[in-house]
């Protein structure tokens, strides 16, 4: 079966993309790697690999910021400490908004994959719409904070906190223009491939900002208010 | 072939102009620094065409230009002069 190996040359399949181990494939089904003749990773691929390598420099970011935390989450310096300051029932609300939501982007996914227009748009707008309300609610809560004289200028654990839950709030308030523009690629332009990949890539970027607010809700919040 | 874009130094550019008005408080230059930025990569997100077709024949034919300009040479040394 070394059919792709000497027969496909320079024209038709350069990269014996429809071939593989095991003899011949369907053109264009055949994604995997590392198959030895599988040939190069599709586009899919390569652009998924690339988006995790991001998602992962993110990751080691907000690792920097969390230790940061959890070194100074004691130093209060004589203000106020995260018990007196978290408001438990608003983080709950606000982790049911962005667990919903990333539930809502799982559902406008699948609807892409059926290439429904009008249930992808309307999982990227439920998606876009609870993660606006969970936006309000942080800043309800920063506003508050620092109306209260606990802003991130009072105490090295305020600053962290500040930074730390900042950092997360601004990339949900990207990760929200990113989604305005991809709902309006996808009904100006459609489900072209790059529009496809594009919607992959954010649904990522979407669930890893959910995974950081799990950690988030449990390191900052949860021990917070109870220790 | 993917084709070539400014939209990295322009994007630099922009984030540039944020971080000097985040440092000295000029909010209105960080909104423009913000809205350039994004205005940026919706434009760059909105090509059609972002490759070019670069045909195994025309590498062939700049290669053996190149290897004939070389053979050239290496025989124009290797005459006694």
């Amino acid at each position: 079966m070394s059919v792709g190996a000497t027969a496909s040359g320079m024209s038709g399949d350069p990269y014996k993309l429809g071939y593989s181990h095991h003899g011949h494939l369907e053109p264009g089904t055949d994604e995997a790697t590392g198959h030895g003749e599988g040939g190069p990773a599709s586009k899919r691929i390569v652009v998924a690999y690339g988006f995790w390598i991001f998602l992962l420099s993110d990751i080691i970011m907000f690792s920097a910021f969390f230790a940061s935390y959890a070194v100074l989450s004691g130093a209060t310096a004589g203000g106020p400490t995260g018990r007196e300051l978290f408001d438990l029932p608003r983080v709950a609300i606000q982790t049911l908004c962005l667990l919903t939501s990333s539930f809502a982007c799982g559902l406008a996914a699948i609807a892409t994959r059926l290439r429904n227009h009008l249930w992808t748009q309307i999982g990227l707008l439920v998606t876009g719409l609870l993660g606006v309300v969970f936006l309000a609610l942080e800043f309800q809560e920063f506003t508050t904070m620092i109306a209260q004289g606990a802003g991130p200028s009072r105490s090295a654990f305020l600053s962290s906190f500040f930074a730390l839950v900042g950092c997360h709030g601004l990339h949900v308030t990207a990760g929200l223009l990113w989604l305005g523009t991809m709902m309006a690629q996808v009904f100006v332009k459609g489900f072209q491939p790059p529009i496809l990949r594009r919607l992959m890539c954010f649904s990522l970027f979407w669930h890893a900002l959910d995974i950081i607010w799990v950690a988030l809700f449990s390191v900052v919040y949860l021990i917070g208010a109870y220790s | 072939m993917p084709k070539n874009s400014p939209t990295g130094f322009v994007t630099a550019f922009f984030t540039s102009v944020t971080g000097f008005a985040l440092i000295w408080h000029i909010w209105w230059m960080v909104v423009i620094g913000l809205v350039g930025a994004f205005a940026t990569f919706v434009v760059f997100a909105w090509r059609d065409v972002d490759e070019y077709e670069f045909p195994a024949e025309e590498v062939a034919k700049i290669d053996r230009e190149r290897r004939r300009v070389r053979a050239e040479a290496i025989a124009a040394m290797r005459q006694p002069a």
